[in-house]
């Protein structure tokens, strides 16, 4: 395993922070290190799915990854970098819980999602027009409360409405979202773990 | 004659629930949804806004649902829906408030607030109490922060208002048991110190990444300065008794792995359960989310005085590791009550009686705290089968 990749398995921030710079001054290419970022990421993705990482790491890694964006920031904008897909991102109405969505973010980002990311408590309407206007290939619907889930039913039915529901694949996330409510609702996938929601997004664009 | 059918009805139930939680075989399995009001409103018709500010209407929406439902053997927790008029004396910033705060119309919800800085240990470490006071509620609560007198004004009305609230539901109580023969489960509330830090002091991601950064000695110290805080908290204005046991959520556990568990969270948490069971109180403790990496450590709770409430786990499992030890509850998946037919929540409902009812030891509820969208029909059906399938 590439040091830096390792490094970012490790959760060595002050490591992987510095690893950047140099290999920067060195002249790497930004993609390269974004490859090595990425994989690290999938690899912490991977222990959380196996049960050998939890949330404060998985928070940890979303950290330190965030903190290697903020680095390369200035030369990432040349470079080009290839997006697997876009995803429109929200918390629903009426909830405005964020930890899970922006674990998910950091590792779709990781994972070379395009995201774009609408906050929490958001109405349907600016999903819609954020879906027409972004032409995203998925929809990410999180919710923490049993009480959110007539805002995904509502906002997935408003997207039928405005003719855009063939478009995109919805997925729906959030410690309280069940098979049952994908099917209730309308959504293509469901899931309780961040992690995994990543690797149903890859696998949702290939359908 | 009216009152003494519903005195005998409340000892009925009692003694369900008491059995149940000393592991002894009542007559059927007791039946208690995790219900904290925000259900009986929307069922009665109200908001939560509207019960937040009137408590009456919320009493009423109780009572509805006790006719209507008279399966219930008691009320989980019929107040935590809060006072409204004391959260805006005080001017708390922790919650956004229903009908108050634009997002949460139908619950109030947490908002992850850190008010607590990471080199602040110390001083929490030193003197938790003076810390408390003088450094987290100001920043909690704006109305405690502004100079005084404005500051001492603001906590007279809240400590009056928060008064008043609990004489209200103290004497609702009463009355329900005459009224209802309905018994109230939460008796008293309380934290694991591990989680009291997390939720009210350093906040979700703030506290993750302490634990990977800050020395172990300074989270260990900071848990046990506050562990008899905590177990004040449950103690003040209630009674040492089985029933109503003291209600204590549980909310990091099934977060961190099972190092972080054994070292963290269970010594002080251990602790807290033990001091009130030998102060004479029984607990119910709800183990939110995923308990199973964690389950073995409740055999060592003492035996015959804890309710152990689950969300998600296999019961059959945790019957056979722990159902010596805690009374089970819980686990019947929310969407069963919001989406599920009737077969589908009989056949769960006996599924759920069959693999953690038999010796007793058990109580019927369902995996997560309800909020407005329980169909009543599906409630009638869980009902009838927890009557059908439920007889010792």
């Amino acid at each position: 395993m590439e040091e830096l990749t390792k490094a970012i398995v490790e959760l060595e921030n002050e490591k992987v922070t510095k690893m950047v710079k140099d290999e920067l001054v060195k002249g790497t290419a930004v993609e390269e290190i974004v490859e090595k970022c990425r994989q690290g990421m999938e690899i912490v993705g991977q222990k959380f799915s196996k049960g050998e990482y939890f949330l404060p790491e998985l928070i940890m890694a979303g950290e330190i990854f965030n903190s290697i964006i903020e680095i390369i920031r200035p030369v990432l904008a040349e470079a080009k970098t290839n997006t697997v897909g876009k995803i429109v991102l929200a918390t629903v109405q009426n909830d405005i819980h964020d930890i899970g969505k922006n674990v998910f973010k950091g590792f779709a980002e990781a994972n070379g999602f395009d995201v774009h990311d609408l906050g929490v408590d958001v109405d349907p309407e600016t999903i819609v027009n954020t879906i027409k206007n972004e032409k995203p290939d998925i929809v990410g619907l999180s919710c923490l409360l049993t009480s959110a889930f007539d805002s995904i039913e509502n906002t997935i039915a408003k997207i039928k409405e405005a003719g855009v529901r063939d478009q995109v694949k919805i997925i729906i996330g959030g410690a309280p979202v069940s098979e049952e409510l994908k099917d209730w609702s309308g959504a293509d996938a469901a899931t309780r773990s961040a992690a995994e929601g990543v690797q149903l997004c890859k696998e949702l664009l290939k359908k | 004659m009216a009152e003494n059918k519903n005195l005998k009805l409340y000892e009925e139930r009692l003694n369900r629930i008491v059995k149940a939680m000393q592991l002894e075989e009542p007559d059927r399995v007791p039946l208690i949804p995790p219900e904290e009001g925000y259900w009986v409103a929307a069922y009665a018709g109200y908001s939560v806004a509207d019960v937040t500010y009137d408590y009456s209407l919320l009493a009423a929406a109780w009572e509805k649902a006790f006719t209507d439902f008279p399966e219930w053997d008691a009320a989980y927790a019929p107040f935590c829906v809060w006072s409204g008029p004391m959260f805006e004396f005080a001017g708390i910033t922790q919650f956004a408030l229903a009908g108050k705060d634009g997002a949460a119309q139908k619950m109030h919800q947490w908002k992850q607030v850190s008010c607590m800085s990471e080199d602040e240990y110390d001083e929490l470490i030193a003197d938790p109490y003076k810390f408390l006071l003088e450094k987290i509620l100001p920043r909690r609560c704006k109305e405690l922060g502004k100079p005084y007198p404005r500051n001492a004004m603001a906590f007279g009305k809240a400590f009056q208002e928060f008064l008043s609230w609990l004489g209200y539901w103290g004497a609702k109580g009463a009355e329900w048991k005459e009224k209802f023969g309905m018994p109230v489960l939460a008796g008293g509330f309380t934290e694991a110190p591990i989680d009291f830090l997390m939720d009210h002091l350093r906040g979700f991601k703030e506290f993750s990444l302490d634990l990977r950064k800050l020395p172990k000695e300074t989270i260990i110290r900071a848990c046990e300065a506050l562990l008899p805080y905590m177990i004040k908290w449950a103690t003040t204005g209630t009674r040492p008794a089985l029933f109503p046991p003291i209600f204590i959520p549980l909310h990091f556990a099934p977060f961190i792995s099972p190092d972080c568990f054994k070292e963290f969270y269970w010594p002080t948490f251990k602790k807290l359960v033990d001091s009130l069971v030998e102060l004479g109180y029984g607990v119910i403790i709800y183990c939110e989310s995923n308990w199973t990496p964690h389950l073995a450590y409740l055999k060592e709770l003492p035996k015959g005085k804890v309710i152990a409430e689950f969300e998600t786990i296999d019961m059959k499992e945790a019957k056979k590791l722990i159902g010596d030890t805690v009374c089970l509850m819980g686990n019947l998946p929310y969407e069963l009550l919001v989406y599920g037919t009737k077969e589908k929540i009989e056949d769960y409902t006996k599924k759920l009686i069959d693999e953690a009812a038999p010796g007793g030891g058990f109580i019927m509820s369902a995996d997560k705290i309800f909020g407005e969208n329980v169909n009543p029909k599906c409630m009638r059906y869980w009902c009838e089968a927890v009557v059908k399938y439920g007889q010792y």
